[in-house]
């Protein structure tokens, strides 16, 4: 068994991030400044702030895309790039070139890619991505092209990609953008019923689905702070925005209705 | 009248397609047949890395290696007929002058993001530069339209070997790394979070269409190989839904082009690489027309 792959203690945490610094342009251009974060297992965890906050740039230092220029970052207690394969990565469907022809299948198949010896499929990676679909309820799509289904379906096709890897966290993009109310509710369902098997680290802007589903919200703004859910409010809220922000429940109770500040809801 | 125009268009369309095969068979026009040899096998790779090409939407990225074969052309006609390297074919010109614009051109891509049109552009016009520039200075032994717009009377039986050799590596990478190259060009990011080496593959496709530019450029020439490249994967992909389908219907689509424009051509005594063009350019235009219906 490769390093990568070795089983870890589950009290370990999923993620830890010491003294994080990263920045672009030739280190110019600070984002992230003297970061702490710790995950643990099972974990559900929101990233939100502003953008140019450094959210997606410290979900692509999780993911091993990038390295920190400074700091420590442990995933599943390796450097990222020697676990890669165990992390599920949930992009936004939004980059997609609509006119690639790629059926649903062979998005899902990609989740398996790196597994193989050869570089074909085996039929386990098939009956892996087919079980993806199923868990999704997307198998009657398999064969279906991914830039002829609709955006809440594609959000799940790229769920399915990541779950047929059988990653151990999943790690996803402000999977909300660009969906409707009903495609983010049935995420959200999803999402918490993946939550009793795996670690779930998301982005969004989008604090109301935050409020109603994760444990902890990590604030990231150059500098990260974590709050339980619970404490989020709209003081919190409008000192990471930097301004006057629009509070709007919208949990199943209220959809839609406004809240004043403080409330505890969503953005 | 109304009956005998349709029989008079299709006693001449029978002519005209008998003319054709005569010409095919015919021992006093062998340049003929290798070029309708030529562009039906060199369709394999066209089809295949054409399809890469348009899905990985990297056109302007062939084009500009398209042009730098030009340098390689002038340096190796400049140093066989000026220096005296006898041995030197333009051809091995051509194919480093395309391999090494095709490794500059993808190592620009990949890390001078914030510059990469601009310095794509300028090598696009320095690879012409530099040929038109050898090529005035190896005067009475080569004519730049040649290779600027095709001369199907330059193709010999090397050739074939050449397309038959290219379709091989060709058939042989895109067997062995199929499913790698559509992560790539499908989701760059995700291939490299799975352990894929996208830059490696990348610069892979890039010296794949060098080298099938370079091959082609004597039936179509430098300016317009590129249509030839991409629009039968154009057509093939209004109606293709997986990479593999698109590949083949690209295949087939460049083969039939091809042919039909060297038919054209030799009938109506027409330079056959706008004609190929000419009728792949309709070909894309009805597939739209179609498709958004």
């Amino acid at each position: 068994m490769s390093e990568g792959s070795s089983a870890i203690n589950a009290s370990d945490p999923a993620i830890v991030v010491r003294d994080l610094d990263f920045a672009y342009n030739h280190k110019q251009l600070t984002v992230l400044d003297k970061v702490n974060l710790k995950i643990n297992h099972l974990d559900s965890i929101c990233l939100v702030g502003p953008n140019g906050g450094g959210k997606t740039t410290l979900l692509k230092l999780i993911l091993g895309l990038l390295t920190p220029q400074q700091g420590e970052l442990r995933v599943l207690g390796h450097p990222p790039a020697d676990v890669r394969l165990r992390l599920g990565y949930v992009p936004q469907y939004a980059y997609y070139d609509p006119l690639f022809p790629v059926t649903v299948l062979d998005v899902v198949l990609m989740g398996r890619l790196g597994l193989q010896p050869l570089g074909w499929y085996r039929d386990a990676d098939r009956r892996a991505a087919e079980k993806a679909l199923a868990q999704m309820k997307m198998e009657h799509l398999a064969a279906r092209r991914f830039a002829d289904i609709s955006g809440g379906q594609r959000q799940r096709v790229l769920i399915a990609r990541a779950l047929a890897s059988d990653a151990e966290i999943l790690l996803l993009d402000e999977p909300t953008a660009n969906i409707d109310i009903q495609s983010e509710q049935s995420l959200f369902a999803l999402l918490k019923e993946l939550n009793r098997t795996r670690t779930i680290v998301v982005v969004t802007h989008d604090i109301g689905f935050a409020s109603s589903f994760f444990q902890r919200v990590a604030c990231v703004n150059r500098q990260v702070a974590t709050h339980p859910v619970a404490e989020l409010n709209g003081r919190m809220i409008q000192e990471l925005y930097g301004g006057e922000v629009s509070m709007i429940r919208h949990d199943h109770n209220c959809a839609g209705q406004h809240c004043r500040p403080g409330e505890n809801r969503g953005v | 009248m109304t009956t005998t125009v349709p029989d008079s268009t299709a006693a001449r369309g029978r002519t005209a397609v008998f003319e054709i095969i005569e010409a095919l068979g015919s021992p006093d026009i062998p340049f003929f047949r290798y070029a309708f040899l030529l562009g039906l096998l060199a369709s394999v790779s066209f089809g295949i890395v054409g399809t890469y090409v348009v899905a990985k939407r990297i056109s302007y990225l062939a084009g500009a290696i398209a042009h730098c074969v030009l340098g390689g052309i002038g340096a190796g006609l400049y140093l066989q007929h000026q220096v005296g390297i006898s041995w030197f074919d333009p051809l091995y010109g051509a194919l480093i002058a395309a391999l090494l614009a095709a490794l500059i051109i993808g190592l620009v891509s990949i890390h001078a993001k914030q510059r990469e049109d601009t310095v794509i552009g300028a090598l696009w016009a320095t690879g012409m530069a530099i040929g038109l520039l050898f090529i005035a200075k190896t005067p009475g032994y080569v004519e730049p339209m040649n290779y600027l717009f095709g001369n199907i009377l330059l193709i010999s039986k090397t050739d074939i070997w050449l397309v038959l050799s290219l379709n091989l590596v060709v058939v042989t990478i895109t067997l062995l790394f199929y499913h790698k190259l559509l992560a790539v060009c499908f989701d760059e990011e995700f291939a490299r979070l799975r352990g894929l080496n996208s830059n490696f593959y990348h610069l892979l496709l890039l010296c794949l269409t060098a080298l099938t530019v370079v091959l082609l450029v004597r039936i179509v020439g430098i300016i317009m190989v590129i249509a030839l490249l991409t629009l039968p994967a154009a057509v093939a992909g209004t109606f293709a839904r997986t990479l593999g389908r698109m590949m083949l219907g690209a295949i087939f689509c460049c083969m039939l082009f091809v042919s039909t424009g060297l038919g054209i051509s030799f009938i109506h005594d027409l330079p056959s690489g706008p004609t190929i063009i000419l009728v792949a350019a309709g070909a894309y235009l009805a597939a739209l027309a179609v498709s958004r219906r």
